[in-house]
């Protein structure tokens, strides 16, 4: 069995995730996750001396632009802000970020 | 054996009558529609009266092959005022401000959208179990699956609920279902169709892909989305051949189908016809290759040795891509929010709570798996190295395409399978993808459509694969199988 994953890992990564889990889901997905490590382990039989990783399968034409702010128009912007729950002055309102007393 | 082609009419069936004023599209419409009302697959999530009304009134039924042809669409692509859900809790409310590219196509084409399809969860998963709204049922036995991810849009062909269908190929999410339901599915090469407005899940894998009865109408839809978009950076400057055209020629005049198949080299991958492939569907995928020997098609087997690292693989990459496409579901710019303390809530409380509530189990799951292979101390030993085992999977095809024109196997190692009999189990479902993953990995396009019966009567899907961007090739030879499997030759 994996000795990489324990429950601690498994909190560990779940925080980075930011995915709030019960201690019943801990457990489970520390077992799961060291099966599936397990079974991901096999590549390591594979020889992979000076092999360049591949990002994509087939060679992209590479795309680039000038990273320039576009204004859009007042319509398309509350279109887009209303998705938010809650939104404010056409702004995404969130909780307080910083400690407040 | 029927096949939902045998038994459903055609996009280019419908064509004739369109065009001939025997029918108009709102007729057409409505019949579609009553059917999606009294079905009890669950296959649709959204209908769209409004849209499907609108766009069946006023489309010029002479228009194109997909004028007033009830299209349905996976929901994991975006429409403009028109809920998108993903199958997901987090999205149950989401109303896109746009329209993604591929179905902008189809509106133009003339197509009429009849409703958003069920899927697995943000497209992961292999059995359309993992829904947040409930499994979609196998139309010809509801105790089955119709595979998944787009089990919402291969059933609605398979059950005649939409002429044609949009699905979305990760790892296998059209294929599969394709399979499964008895349907033809494509995976275009990567760059050939727009990303732009599908909801990303392993972005250097995702391509959005057709759903049809057979290969002329499957041929038809993916030229009409086929095609160069600036607002996908990964979107590829390609002239899209006449997939509609060359398909007819292969379907209606004998002597360019004879001809075609004698010109033909297909390649037979040993790997994938060893242990865990089921007997009977090895059986139908024979007959097919019979078929095509006894046309006079060259048959020479070839070999992908890494292809069997190929899930591993697709279980570290397409995982890390999914941790990083789906932190932007937090609850401040779209969907749901998850405020446990109320107004005392923080805002890293928020972010927690909204994800690990709202989540389903399969995609937590994928999450952390792929935060795990990214995080420090892992990335060398688990994301790197998958790379570059998958450049290797890459090459072998590569290779292969040296000597043939397409390879040919199973699409799936068996038929439709139970509901609840692997979802305990993840590797087990996970192994419903293994010839299918390699094809994402590399790039490279491919379909599935119905050839033979395995266990139960139930349709085989035939796996296709071709070099970057032999789509035509794939879509000719996947016309005259279809030819040769209903003459009765090698079935």
């Amino acid at each position: 069995m994996n000795d990489v994953v324990n429950p601690a890992v498994t909190r560990k990564i779940a925080h980075l995730a930011r995915l709030k889990l019960s201690e019943g889901e801990i457990e489970r997905y520390t077992l799961e996750l060291a099966k599936i490590l397990d079974f991901v382990a096999q590549l390591s039989e594979v020889d992979v001396k000076g092999v360049e990783p591949a990002i994509h399968g087939i060679p992209l034409d590479p795309r680039f632009r000038e990273d320039e702010p576009k204004a859009l128009p007042e319509e398309e912007t509350k279109r887009i802000v209303a998705c938010s729950e809650q939104a404010l002055y056409d702004q995404y309102k969130v909780p307080q970020v910083i400690g407040g007393e | 054996m029927q096949y939902p082609r045998h038994l459903y009419k055609k996009a280019w069936e419908w064509r004739a009558q369109l065009g001939t004023g025997k029918t108009t599209p709102a007729k057409v419409a409505e019949e579609y529609l009553a059917r999606i009302k009294a079905d009890k697959t669950n296959s649709f999530l959204t209908l769209m009266e409004a849209e499907t009304k609108a766009a069946a009134t006023k489309v010029n039924a002479a228009k194109g092959p997909l004028a007033g042809i009830p299209l349905a669409i996976k929901d994991n692509l975006v429409t403009l005022g028109v809920k998108t859900t993903c199958a997901s809790k987090i999205l149950e409310n989401y109303v896109p401000p746009y329209t993604a590219t591929v179905v902008k196509k189809l509106y133009e084409a003339g197509a009429v959208p009849m409703g958003k399809c069920n899927l697995d969860e943000f497209a992961m998963g292999s059995s359309n179990e993992n829904s947040a709204f409930g499994p979609v049922l196998l139309p010809q036995d509801h105790a089955r699956v119709p595979g998944g991810s787009s089990g919402g849009s291969a059933a609605a062909v398979a059950g005649n609920l939409a002429v044609v269908a949009l699905g979305s190929d990760t790892g296998g999410s059209v294929r599969q279902p394709a399979s499964f339901c008895g349907v033809v599915g494509l995976k275009p090469t990567y760059g050939r169709v727009s990303r732009y407005g599908l909801v990303a899940f392993a972005s250097s894998l995702d391509q959005v892909g057709p759903l049809a009865l057979d290969a002329q109408d499957c041929a038809d839809l993916l030229e009409t989305i086929s095609g160069f978009d600036p607002n996908d950076s990964t979107s590829l400057e390609r002239k899209v051949p006449e997939f509609g055209k060359a398909v007819e020629a292969i379907r209606t005049n004998s002597g360019k189908r004879n001809e075609f198949l004698k010109s033909l080299k297909v390649g037979v991958p040993a790997e994938f016809f060893a242990d865990g492939l089921d007997p009977t569907v090895k059986k139908a995928v024979e007959g097919a290759i019979e078929a095509l020997k006894k046309s006079g098609t060259k048959v020479v087997p070839v070999s992908l040795p890494h292809s069997k690292y190929a899930l591993a693989v697709y279980y570290v990459v397409a995982v890390s891509e999914a941790s990083a496409n789906l932190a932007r579901f937090d609850g401040v710019r779209f969907g749901t929010r998850v405020l446990p303390n109320g107004a005392q809530t923080s805002l890293e409380e928020m972010y927690e709570a909204t994800r690990g509530t709202l989540f389903g189990n399969e995609v937590k799951r994928r999450i952390l798996l792929g935060t795990f292979a990214l995080s420090s101390g892992y990335y060398d030993a688990y994301y790197k190295r998958a790379c570059q085992v998958r450049a290797l999977v890459a090459k072998d095809f590569s290779q292969c395409f040296e000597k043939v024109d397409v390879i040919i196997g199973p699409t799936t190692p068996t038929v439709s399978f139970e509901r609840g009999s692997k979802t305990n189990d993840p590797l087990a479902m996970y192994l419903s993808d293994i010839y299918t993953v390699p094809i994402n990995l590399a790039g490279i396009p491919a379909v599935s459509m119905p050839y033979g019966t395995g266990e139960k009567g139930l349709p085989v899907g035939l796996q296709l694969i071709g070099a970057p961007f032999a789509e035509q090739k794939l879509l000719e030879t996947v016309a005259a199988l279809e030819v040769l499997h209903d003459e009765g030759k090698g079935a």
